[in-house]
């Protein structure tokens, strides 16, 4: 899945542990997210879309 | 929490846990009367203690934090990655433990068949613990 969460991050000036220390995740869950190798779980995917006040399908893109 | 109270929540499980090691250790002495019967108590109680202490802490006595690590732990890469390890171990340890076996019977190797716990765990946590490596290099 594309996401635009590593350009959402380096908008608002968050490093990658900022970010998951916001989301109470890993900093490897971020990495891996941003590379597009793990799909967050939707939970994860709410509480990024509240954190970066915007909508899921705004972060994300499924492959088509 | 202070170093004093943290301290202070293991002395539960040290205790339960001692009453259980020296349990173990008069079962085992009951169990093999060829043995001499205080040093089979106070060897396998010295083993099985600190397993005990550490399980007890964690399974009873201090639960919810062990839940609470669990349910932080939910969104986690790395547990997609240890479910995904620990299925793949399952399946491989089935179709491994097969072939190990048949390997043995077919060249008559003794140390491959009959299949025993070694095999489980060397095949098991081998398979578990490369697969989970895999998925972390592949992760980053």
């Amino acid at each position: 899945m594309d996401n635009r969460l590593t350009h959402l991050r380096s908008e608002r000036g968050l490093s990658q542990a900022a970010l998951a220390e916001l989301l109470g995740v890993s900093r490897q869950t971020i990495i891996s997210i941003e590379r597009g190798r793990f799909d967050p779980s939707l939970p994860l995917a709410f509480k990024l879309a509240a954190t970066f006040e915007t909508t899921i399908e705004a972060i994300f893109t499924p492959d088509r | 929490m202070s170093l004093i109270l943290r301290l202070r929540t293991w002395v539960p499980p040290i205790a339960a846990g001692l009453v259980l090691a020296v349990a173990a250790g008069a079962a085992y002495a009951w169990r093999n009367p060829g043995q001499p019967r205080l040093l089979s108590i106070v060897v396998m109680a010295i083993l099985t203690w600190p397993v005990l202490t550490i399980a007890l802490q964690m399974l009873v006595f201090d639960r919810r934090a062990t839940d609470a690590e669990i349910d932080r732990a939910k969104d986690d890469v790395e547990r997609a990655w240890f479910q995904e390890a620990g299925a793949t171990a399952f399946v491989t340890l089935i179709g491994g433990l097969i072939c190990v076996q048949a390997l043995g019977d077919a060249f008559r190797i003794p140390w491959l068949s009959p299949i025993g716990l070694t095999h489980v765990l060397v095949l098991g946590l081998g398979t578990f613990a490369l697969s989970y490596l895999w998925l972390r290099r592949r992760g980053r």
